[in-house]
């Protein structure tokens, strides 16, 4: 059947060049950086329609929240209150804690780190299909968001940026195929690597002996090892541990603690540098390895 | 020249509520069976109007939804074109077939999409076979008598006053 009709270059001479085109871009993409830069670039002219693919969510949340009754906002109100004076307590403890904890670092002349900074985002987009995991926040360089800044919600680690533009960035979940994280497990502070593997559920730890001493129900928090991720925060929880699966190494897989399909907010965070105990900035991740070349793990 | 100036208004303003539709964040039960409605809009576009819309426009889309989505530039492009080309050279005459079988056409024409999207995805980077995904290419044909009878009726509306004119 053949298109007399139409007009321009016949179909397959306009399919040739279209494969050809996309060869080029994608090759050039998976061989090179410059589509990273580019994408500050096209992120920053595209971000106005980010903002209208949001707009029903932000119309309809503001709706519910006009609707709400006044009753149901004193109750939210007294729930509020209520859980700010419990983690007031907590904090209480904390804050005393911290000044202990500073001062025997001291004493033992271990590096000390000071408060992070953190600052909530709020989430524009979510592409989570197993080619990749990622989602555009609505802070940008304009609030001081770099690449490579890690992301932490309310129950544990999120993910980390990957590009910026002025008024948005995009992030890697940890469950995207491409991003590890560093991380240990609290029981015995065994060191590992987790990657995600394209499931919103699911984290791997791979090449670990079959002999390796974690179970399931283990707590993974960061380690901090890799210089990004601050340490010693909550990353995932082992479900399924199996030594025997007829190949060299034992197959673990952990459940990530935040719920990264229903996410709403984030934190971004600023994580703070070391300081020896005379004040000198060491930097984040150089601190591990001061004495003798041994990670030194709270 | 009005005409042709109202066609492609039409057919923009569908394009670009389409991309909208897909970078738009659905709940994630529904993240899977979520039809590709830009592909769905070149497709129909291909079907109605091959004068103005063919590949290069597929092309175009495809490279968007890669720069958008965040995808390794160039492999939608790529998907998109031979979708579009499919459509182009062996089934132009789609309209004249019966519902069932556009369904069926829709769903081979995505299916092939989605395999070379994740052969292109498993040649350059790192993909893994999700059995969800074809659920996609189910919706995609699902979608299909829905998005021919809304953007039909649109057409036929467009399309009068030429009659009137005569």
């Amino acid at each position: 059947m053949k298109n007399q009709n139409l007009p321009g270059l016949s179909p397959s001479l306009k399919l040739f060049a279209a494969v050809v085109c996309s060869f080029a871009l994608i090759i050039s993409d998976s061989r090179s950086h410059w589509s990273t830069e580019m994408r500050v670039y096209t992120d920053t002219i595209f971000s106005p329609l980010y903002l209208i693919a949001h707009s029903p969510f932000k119309l309809t949340s503001a709706f519910r929240e006009q609707i709400r009754t006044r009753s149901q906002l004193v109750e939210d109100n007294r729930h509020l209150n209520e859980t700010l004076m419990l983690l007031k307590s907590e904090l209480l403890k904390y804050g005393q804690l911290k000044h202990e904890n500073i001062k025997l670092r001291a004493l033992l002349e271990s590096p000390i780190q000071l408060d992070s900074r953190v600052e909530v985002a709020e989430i524009m987009n979510v592409a989570t299909d197993p080619f990749q995991q990622q989602i555009v926040i609505n802070k940008g360089t304009e609030n001081g968001v770099y690449v490579g800044q890690p992301i932490i919600g309310e129950d544990g680690i999120v993910g980390q940026v990957v590009t910026v533009s002025t008024k948005m960035s995009r992030a890697l979940l940890i469950t995207d195929r491409e991003h590890s994280i560093p991380i240990r497990v609290v029981r015995n502070d065994f060191r590992a690597i987790a990657s995600g593997t394209g499931k919103i559920d699911e984290l791997i730890l791979s090449d670990l002996p079959r002999n390796v001493d974690i179970r399931q129900g283990d707590l993974l928090v960061s380690s901090g090892l890799g210089g990004k991720f601050p340490s010693g925060y909550p990353v995932a929880r082992v479900t399924e541990f199996n030594p025997d699966n007829g190949v060299g190494f034992a197959e673990v897989k952990a459940k990530p603690l935040e719920k990264l399909s229903r996410l709403r907010y984030v934190l971004l965070m600023w994580p703070s540098e070391f300081f020896t105990p005379d004040g000198k900035n060491i930097g984040l991740a150089s601190a591990r390895f001061l004495k003798d070349g041994v990670a030194d793990v709270q | 020249m009005y005409n042709k100036i109202l066609t492609y208004i039409l057919i923009y303003t569908t394009m670009f509520l389409a991309l909208i539709l897909n970078i738009m964040a659905f709940p994630n039960a529904f993240q899977f069976v979520k039809p590709n409605f830009l592909l769905l809009i070149v497709l129909f576009w291909i079907v109605k109007e091959p004068r103005f819309v063919g590949i290069g426009h597929a092309f175009v889309c495809g490279l968007l939804l890669d720069v958008l989505v965040g995808y390794t530039l160039g492999i939608r492009a790529f998907s998109f074109s031979v979708m579009a080309y499919m459509l182009c050279k062996t089934f132009i005459r789609m309209t004249t077939y019966s519902m069932l079988q556009q369904c069926v056409t829709i769903l081979l024409i995505s299916g092939v999409g989605l395999i070379i999207g994740f052969w292109l995805e498993h040649a350059f980077g790192l993909a893994i076979i999700e059995y969800n995904m074809l659920l996609s290419v189910i919706s995609d044909a699902v979608a299909w008598p829905f998005l021919c009878s809304v953007l039909g009726l649109i057409y036929k509306i467009k399309k009068t006053p030429r009659m009137v004119d005569y």
